[in-house]
């Protein structure tokens, strides 16, 4: 994958120019397949059919090293984030929406409750406690993680 | 509310073009996509489906 950013490429249809730009190349760090921006100088020969002014896609081979090769040994201090930063993102995200999701639960209850239907309430509140005991239980991980 | 896994063109283990992803953007011809750690990706071409129970959503990529 290759973005461009705000490159304006006006004149000739077809041309060869130096130029900096950001791109993105996936590759893979301890099984996590992930991506992050580099930015290079370097020249290569391409058509811009259009004058343009967004962000572009396009794929074109791309002869130069990023010095990684796509390893994590050779990359560190470069990537913007760790396979474990990631997986404490996704965490943090997971642990907040399970919150969210016990939170819409529980109103659900309440909506049963209202509807008369106690039993039902009763369940479905048994269920969201049983859902924030699991939360906690990663909550509890994510913290110890966080210290690490 | 749910991340979202972004295929390009169809919905294929080999067409998975962003996990993780909490942004979908359509501007000016082009689908970008944000995922988790704020890392973007930019397509040209138009969000062709997305099912937000599932978490899944299809890009069609621009003709060229």
């Amino acid at each position: 994958m290759h973005i461009h950013e705000d490159h304006i490429a006006g004149g000739a249809p077809q041309h060869e120019h130096p130029h900096t730009h950001e791109h993105t190349h996936e590759h893979t760090h301890n099984g996590v397949a992930h991506t992050h921006p580099h930015a290079h100088i370097h020249e290569h020969d391409h058509v811009h059919p259009h004058d343009h002014d967004h962000l572009h896609d396009h794929a074109h081979p791309h002869d130069h090293s990023h010095g990684c090769e796509g390893q994590c040994a050779g990359c560190q201090g470069s990537c913007e984030h760790t396979p474990m930063e990631e997986l404490m993102a996704l965490m943090k995200y997971m642990v907040g929406h399970n919150a969210a999701h016990a939170k819409e639960l529980a109103d659900l209850a309440g909506k049963l409750e209202d509807a008369g239907n106690h039993v039902a309430y009763e369940q479905v509140m048994a269920a969201v406690s049983d859902f924030e005991k699991g939360n906690m239980r990663l909550s509890v991980v994510l913290s110890s993680l966080d210290v690490k | 509310m749910c991340l979202s896994t972004v295929y390009k063109n169809s919905l294929t283990p080999e067409t998975v073009m962003m996990r993780n992803v909490m942004r979908i953007e359509c501007k000016d011809g082009m689908v970008i996509l944000t995922d988790l750690m704020e890392r973007q990706m930019a397509i040209e071409g138009t969000l062709e489906m997305a099912n937000l129970v599932d978490g899944v959503a299809v890009v069609k990529e621009a003709a060229v």
